[in-house]
């Protein structure tokens, strides 16, 4: 939309009060400059037909109803004697922990059981001795051998270095 | 006011909920009532678009009355009945919305509850099985856009479409600007637009 006069709304403008011009709720000289730059241009014509369109898509009927008993009900809480004041303590915690801090709370201490378990188990490793280490560390070593141990490729090798005795 | 008081023989129906409510706040329990039965079906209909369960509905609607009750020496004359209405329904639904305890039990809820929720389709006799298929899925379409917002911009929204409140209005019953109203409103049929209109092309 090509600027015409000093009065005449550009485009992101328009967009920012679309919704209130629908709604009826802007001040009758700022629906005359809407109306004038919808009259030419038809990018906002169509933001304003998709709003118009939302708004027909919300129609719903709400299938249920209220109780039918509910004024019944409400007169009876509110004639019952009132009960004496126990302090919440549920209530409370949740009013002073809502789910973010509760969430971050749980991570927090996730984090720190998880540190300890793991330290834990670190010290029962450092418990265990060199020799033993040592065997344990060559057994992981050896996945990467072109035979690792159990495998068909060293079954075979053995069968053959068996046969090859043999003779 | 005061012929209100003294008059014996009340004609309550056609009193104003304002008038009624003065009378509430003195403990008349008919005027009461009279209220309830006035405007249950708005407040339900808030509350059941907002949280999209019925039994919420009918739980929090009955606690916004309750409160209304327990409440009525604090309105003032001066203030719209409904404005006032609307403004404790919207604390209640916000202050339930905040619960972490509801949250919870309902993300329980819903490992078994296959996501529904209990959004009934609304089988009408003129509408055929299909045609009442297609038309409970888009009730539960929209219903579930709307509840996907958060709460101010619900709120906004419900109250602007289905209630048809100025953005004033809105603005008194949540506690913000009128400019305030209008931004929530642009940014919540921004967020609508994404999850509903896809959907319709």
């Amino acid at each position: 939309m090509n600027k015409s006069s000093p009065l005449s709304l550009n485009c992101r403008t328009v967009r920012k009060k679309l919704s209130a011009f629908e709604d009826r709720e802007i001040s009758s000289a700022l629906r005359f400059r809407i109306e004038a730059h919808l009259a030419a241009c038809s990018d906002c014509q169509q933001a304003l037909a998709d709003l118009h369109h939302l708004w027909r898509a919300l129609e719903d009927a709400i299938p249920t109803q209220p109780q039918p008993d509910f004024s019944h009900k409400i007169m009876r809480k509110i004639n019952e004697q009132p009960k004496p004041r126990i302090f919440n303590w549920i209530r409370a915690l949740d009013l002073m922990f809502p789910a973010p801090i509760a969430l971050a709370a749980m991570v927090v201490l996730g984090l720190v059981v998880g540190g300890w378990m793991g330290r834990t188990a670190m010290e029962d490793n450092m418990m265990v001795t060199a020799p033993q280490r040592q065997s344990v560390t060559l057994e992981a070593l050896d996945v990467f051998a072109p035979t690792p141990k159990g495998s068909l490729a060293q079954g075979y090798l053995l069968l053959v270095s068996d046969a090859t005795q043999v003779k | 006011m005061s012929d209100l008081k003294h008059n014996v023989k009340k004609d309550y129906p056609s009193l104003v909920s304002e008038d009624l409510m003065l009378l509430v706040a003195d403990g008349d329990k008919i005027a009461f009532t009279c209220l309830i039965n006035r405007h249950q079906d708005a407040v339900f209909r808030l509350i059941y678009r907002f949280f999209g369960k019925e039994e919420e509905a009918n739980d929090l609607a009955q606690e916004v009355f309750v409160r209304i009750w327990r409440s009525s020496k604090n309105y003032t004359s001066t203030s719209k009945f409904t404005t006032w209405l609307y403004t404790i329904t919207a604390n209640v639904c916000k202050s339930e919305a905040r619960s972490l305890w509801r949250r919870n039990i309902w993300l329980i809820g819903s490992f078994w509850n296959s996501g529904d929720n209990d959004i009934r389709e609304a089988v009408s006799p003129v509408l055929s099985p299909e045609d009442a298929a297609i038309h409970a899925e888009q009730n539960r379409l929209v219903l579930a856009a709307i509840e996907s917002l958060p709460p101010n911009q619900r709120l906004a929204v419900v109250l602007r479409r289905y209630e048809e409140l100025s953005y004033q209005e809105i603005a008194a019953v949540i506690g913000c600007s009128v400019a305030a109203v209008e931004a929530l409103l642009v940014r919540a049929k921004v967020n609508l637009q994404k999850k509903l209109l896809p959907q319709k092309k």
